[in-house]
């Protein structure tokens, strides 16, 4: 039998085990999907049909042989565009790497993946090197909200967002440097999962900013998000950034509950300069979760400049060579800023990176009386695809997309979980959704993912298909 | 004018904070073409302004924190960790 795109991974892999559907008719039904919607909503710029159903079939003979097929057995998952994939050219949301040979091997996150029984369907489009908030990528086309396809979809990982979102696939990957999990999460209304800098391999992957990439799940549901990092979290010999501690999987506990743990909301920087809607969403969730305590994070303005002068300073020497010999292949949303970048001086850089050794001190002295933060993920539902270069907001005028970062970006510069929860039905923002980020101490996505399932369970969030 | 990507936003205001030595200059185009040419990377013509004005908006973020008293034992970590 066909299963609907409304099911969840879990569900799928359930539906499958006990033979009450097959790999391969999944597997058909999401190409289907993808045939049917994808092109309007750009967010696939290459599905991999043959591959997907040579490995739906590998999942249909392990079950009929009473074999294993694995945690997540026939979960159709897409990947943003600069995880390598064996075979397929790495494009990275660029011209230039569209002309490199194709990949020898999965980066180690779809290898993990596939590993678990996961079935590759395609690769997803980004803002170009992953710098950017926004997916208008002047290359591959922008890709769309699917909640309102005359909106952006969020960046960088928008393709990853917006085919969740549709119901194209329940699961995917993307990456998040100042925040380009959690955006797109965000603006399209699904779960996104930021994990602990070097908790999850970027082996295989194209960097942006080094010192600041992390990669991890988007999902319509919190126990395929927990399902999904279970499989690709650990150490990593390939990674050098990779930390060595063992994994330790979270879906066991996701049920249970927030007892004990100190819920705070976010004060200072992260209630300013936002619509009231995202501030409604924040005082919900607070609600839910009984929190009513408040903390501020200090010098969260500094912060978030330095995280900007790393990322612009290390994006830029990641691509010096070819900003030398072929400028003029750079995506113009991009081309400007990544030579900026490699002009800034070394002393300015090391400063920015001395600054961030002593914010992350001041971050971690506030989680040692706090479990899980809570505070905006975005300060406004999607903008328009080409929307003005600025906006207003609270009578302040701000870069519209550059602002789309204010309350992610300073979480991601130390490092921190975070996971974005969708929330919907909120005044002011019609029928877009919005998010809110359960922000962990290190290597505490359990917290989130938890907080993030009792929400779930009362209602408070959800993630259903766009229609 | 700036590209219209992403973390470009020009920082809000902020006081306090001790300032060592003189803010840093606005970089002219004049500056950028020769930092350019210091670091090899050839520039199209007309192309400076653009490259001038996102790099000012860098050294306005930069002064934020450069211009942040750190204690002397605060140190660039080589790789970041937690």
């Amino acid at each position: 039998m066909s299963v609907g795109a409304d099911l969840t991974a879990a569900g799928i892999v359930d539906a499958i085990r006990i033979r009450r559907t097959s790999a391969r008719d999944v597997v058909t039904g999401v190409l289907d999907r993808i045939a049917r919607r994808g092109r309007m909503l750009n967010c696939f710029t290459r599905v991999l049909a043959e591959i997907a159903i040579a490995d739906a079939d590998r999942i249909d003979r392990i079950v009929a042989t009473g074999g294993d097929p694995g945690p997540l057995a026939g979960v159709p998952f897409a990947v943003k565009n600069l995880f390598d994939v064996g075979g397929v050219t790495t494009v990275a949301g660029s011209r230039i790497h569209a002309e490199h040979p194709p990949a020898q091997r999965d980066a180690a996150a779809v290898a993990a993946l596939r590993h678990a029984g996961a079935v590759l369907v395609g690769c997803l489009n980004m803002d170009e090197y992953a710098f950017g908030f926004t997916t208008e990528n002047t290359h591959y086309g922008p890709t769309r909200n699917p909640h309102d396809l005359t909106r952006m979809a969020g960046g960088s990982s928008g393709g990853s967002a917006a085919a969740v979102a549709a119901g194209l696939v329940p699961l995917s990957l993307g990456s998040d440097t100042n925040g380009s999990i959690r955006v797109p999460a965000a603006l399209c209304g699904v779960f996104g999962l930021k994990p602990t800098f070097g908790r999850v391999s970027r082996a295989g992957v194209v960097l942006f900013a080094g010192s600041l990439d992390h990669v991890g799940p988007l999902a319509r549901s919190v126990r395929d998000l927990a399902l999904a990092f279970d499989a690709i979290q650990g150490p990593d010999g390939a990674d050098p950034d990779c930390d060595a501690r063992p994994a330790e999987p979270t879906t066991p506990g996701l049920d249970q509950g927030i007892a004990g743990l100190r819920v705070a909301v976010a004060g200072g920087h992260f209630a300013q300069l936002a619509e009231p809607a995202a501030f409604a969403a924040v005082e919900r969730v607070a609600r839910a979760l009984g929190a009513s305590r408040r903390v501020t994070i200090p010098e969260v303005q500094r912060a978030r400049a330095a995280a900007s002068v790393i990322t612009s300073t290390e994006g830029a020497f990641n691509h010096l060579d070819d900003l030398k010999r072929r400028a003029k292949d750079f995506d113009p949303m991009t081309r400007d800023r990544f030579r900026a970048g490699a002009l800034v001086p070394a002393a300015v850089y090391l400063r920015a990176q001395r600054f961030r050794a002593w914010f992350a001190e001041r971050v971690r002295e506030v989680f040692r009386d706090v479990d899980v933060v809570v505070a905006p993920t975005t300060p406004y539902p999607a903008p328009p695809i080409g929307a003005p270069r600025t906006t207003t907001v609270d009578g302040v005028e701000v870069v519209t997309r550059g602002h789309l970062g204010a309350f992610t970006q300073p979480w991601s510069f130390v490092g921190l979980p975070v996971l974005s929860v969708p929330i919907a039905g909120l005044a002011g923002a019609g029928p877009l959704p919005l998010g809110v980020q359960l922000i962990g101490a290190p290597f505490m996505e359990a917290h989130l993912l938890r907080t993030a399932a009792r929400l779930e369970a009362e209602g408070v969030v959800a993630a259903p298909i766009a229609p | 004018m700036p590209e219209r990507g992403g973390d470009d936003e020009r920082p809000l205001p902020v006081g306090g904070g001790r300032c060592y030595g003189r803010p840093m200059d606005v970089p002219t185009e004049a500056d950028v073409e020769r930092l350019a040419a210091a670091l090899g990377l050839p520039l199209e013509p007309g192309s400076a302004a653009a490259i001038a004005e996102n790099l000012a908006g860098l050294l306005v973020y930069a002064q934020l924190f450069v211009e942040f008293p750190l204690p002397d034992d605060v140190e660039p970590p080589p790789v970041f960790r937690l």
